[in-house]
């Protein structure tokens, strides 16, 4: 509660006349930059200050003396009128917020630029005072917060356009994982459908090779021959986009993983082609463990190992196994807390036009049978590998000089 | 510090269910909801042991809304709930955008008003019944912890010293929300509130 003592210290309003104190207090009102009416004990309004006199178009001469619901109307039964009667009788004081159901004046904002809100938004105080000739004031102060109310509401109205196209992306996220899983469906399906008409036609071009050998003669062999040729190749591409299909709809058994002990079953399971090329496998330091699904990244070192034994025309080949922390290593990976493993070769290397889409689908920069021939999936399967573990995988490469596969996995479980 | 008899603990709690019924009513009436309000717990204990009650009840980080008041006995009355909670109260009962993180300027006048609304009727309801004068002053919003929140009372009051600790549920829209409200009685306000209990006891049983 306000209480105002009954003699003021302040020197400069003892030495001035009881009428400059007047003046001087009503300046002091008038220069306030909210609206102040102090209501008398009867009801009457006793100060009108100048900011509620020009926000409500009605001079002080014309309010004081009145009670304030014959000035508004609308402030009967309201909270308002609630409050003020509270401050009067009770000495309560109250707080009234413009969030709540309607409580404010009927004024005007004076700023031009707030068309759509030239009804001012108010907060409202009540509070006694207490002057201490036994009856109670009330002051009720007044401030605009028009501006505030209308920049709430494009918050508002941002949060909640964010809040439903985060709606849309998690529903079309949710469409995507369906599609998805009933694409995986779908290509087991066909891929199991298709198996069985090529096994038939395959089967029967060896029949037709078998017991018509002698009326085709050795064009018809050769053509038959080629049928099976065909076949077997497309039978490689169904079995391949199986595989990659299921990448991407099975769960990954994600567990504590020593590389070092996955890389050393790749190696010890390709021991014999290494032997035959005369491929030299370095690993300086020992690979870490990583949080990882241990069957995928095998698939990942395999297909890596087996890229690099393929591609390489050099008398002494080599692969290199090694590994850094991202921090260690500028540039390609943007998740400071991943290791980042790199498989190098002295092979043919990569021509720089090709370095990007060597991950795609079904890609091969060499004739189909050059290099030991290949479906051109491996790659993609192996960037979907590390992309489903939060990594990445990129290639550095000269042509002629030999490659260097990075990918990266992170430290912990995302 | 004075322990409440039987008496006197029934008649507060009855005092506190109608000025906080009275309250429920106002907030329904504000935000056209039906909002209910009830008071499972009356209890006197030294204004430590609230703060750290009021730790564990609600959360190391609370919104309070402290109110002086003066009169027959005077002091500071503080509704206090968890943060996370109070912007649950304050968006429910403004059917505002839950998306937004932090509580909005408006959002926490908003939540000051409602502090306002049961802290008043709660203390209208003593004066009323107990036949005294209260004012109050203007409420003030309050952040950090609850030890923080009973220490920035006014009314002189010292870590020893007895407050009134009740607890309070809010129910709306199908939600339960956790609330409390602690009066810090000023140095010999306590002595005076129990002399009115018990004044207002001996006029029920000589009537």
């Amino acid at each position: 509660m306000l209480r105002v003592p009954h003699k003021t210290h302040a020197t400069s309003l003892e030495n001035a006349g009881s009428q400059n104190k007047v003046r001087l207090l009503e300046g002091v009102l008038d220069a306030a930059e909210l609206g102040l009416i102090a209501i008398a004990p009867d009801g009457r309004i006793a100060v009108w200050n100048r900011w509620i006199a020009r926000a409500s178009s009605i001079p002080s001469k014309q309010a004081s003396g009145k009670r304030l619901e014959r000035l508004f109307p609308e402030i009967v039964n309201t909270r308002l009128e609630t409050a003020v009667t509270a401050a009067l009788t009770r000495g309560q004081s109250s707080s009234l917020s413009h969030a709540f159901a309607a409580t404010s004046l009927p004024l005007v904002c004076d700023h031009q630029d707030r068309a759509a809100f030239s009804r001012m938004q108010q907060s409202i105080r009540v509070e006694p005072i207490n002057i201490g000739d036994g009856q109670r004031h009330c002051l009720v102060h007044i401030t605009d917060v028009t501006a505030i109310v209308q920049r709430e509401r494009v918050l508002q109205e941002k949060a909640k356009r964010c809040q439903e196209l985060a709606d849309v992306v998690e529903a079309r996220a949710q469409e995507l994982t369906k599609s998805n899983e009933a694409l995986g469906d779908f290509s087991y399906i066909v891929a199991h459908d298709l198996k069985e008409p090529l096994r038939g036609m395959r089967m029967y071009a060896q029949c037709l090779s078998d017991d018509y050998a002698d009326r085709l003669g050795d064009s018809g062999l050769e053509q038959l021959q080629q049928i099976d040729n065909q076949g077997a190749r497309l039978q490689d591409l169904i079995d391949a986009l199986l595989e990659f299909s299921q990448v991407g709809c099975v769960d990954l058994a994600l567990g504590e993983t020593s590389i070092q002990g996955i890389v050393d079953e790749v190696l010890q399971s390709l021991r014999a082609s290494l032997e035959e090329k005369g491929v030299s496998v370095r690993i300086p330091e020992e690979l870490p463990n990583v949080y990882c699904d241990h069957i995928r990244i095998a698939e990942v070192f395999r297909n890596l190992i087996t890229n690099a034994l393929k591609y390489n025309d050099k008398d002494d080949p080599w692969i290199e196994l090694s590994w850094h922390h991202a921090s260690n290593l500028k540039g390609g990976v943007d998740d400071d807390a991943a290791i980042v493993f790199s498989a190098r070769d002295n092979g043919i290397g990569i021509d720089e036009k090709h370095l990007e889409s060597v991950f795609g689908v079904f890609k091969r920069l060499h004739e189909r049978e050059a290099f030991g021939g290949g479906t051109g999936v491996g790659l993609a399967i192996v960037k979907k590998i590390v992309e489903r573990h939060g990594g990445r995988i990129w290639v550095e490469s000269e042509h002629g000089v030999g490659s260097c596969f990075h990918f990266s996995l992170p430290m912990k479980d995302k | 510090m004075s322990n409440l008899t039987e008496d006197q603990r029934d008649l507060i709690g009855e005092l506190v269910n109608l000025g906080i019924g009275r309250g429920a009513r106002s907030l329904s009436e504000m935000t056209n909801e039906e909002v209910m309000l009830s008071v499972p717990c009356v209890d006197l204990r030294t204004r430590s042991n609230a703060a750290a009650d009021l730790e564990t009840a609600l959360s190391p980080q609370i919104v309070a809304i402290r109110q002086e008041f003066s009169g027959a006995f005077a002091g500071d009355a503080i509704l206090l709930f968890p943060q996370s909670a109070s912007v649950e109260l304050i968006r429910v009962l403004l059917a505002n955008n839950p998306a937004l993180e932090a509580m909005t300027e408006l959002e926490q006048e908003a939540l000051s008003e409602v502090g306002n609304v049961i802290l008043n009727a709660c203390l209208s309801s003593f004066g009323d019944m107990l036949e005294v004068e209260l004012s109050t002053a203007l409420p003030v919003e309050h952040r950090g912890s609850p030890e923080e929140a009973l220490e920035s009372a006014s009314c002189g009051a010292t870590n020893d010293d007895a407050v009134l600790y009740i607890s309070i549920d809010f129910s709306l829209q199908g939600r339960q929300i956790k609330g409390y409200v602690v009066f810090v009685l000023g140095v010999g306000s306590l002595k005076s509130f129990q002399e009115h209990v018990d004044r207002y006891l001996e006029r029920m049983s000589v009537s």
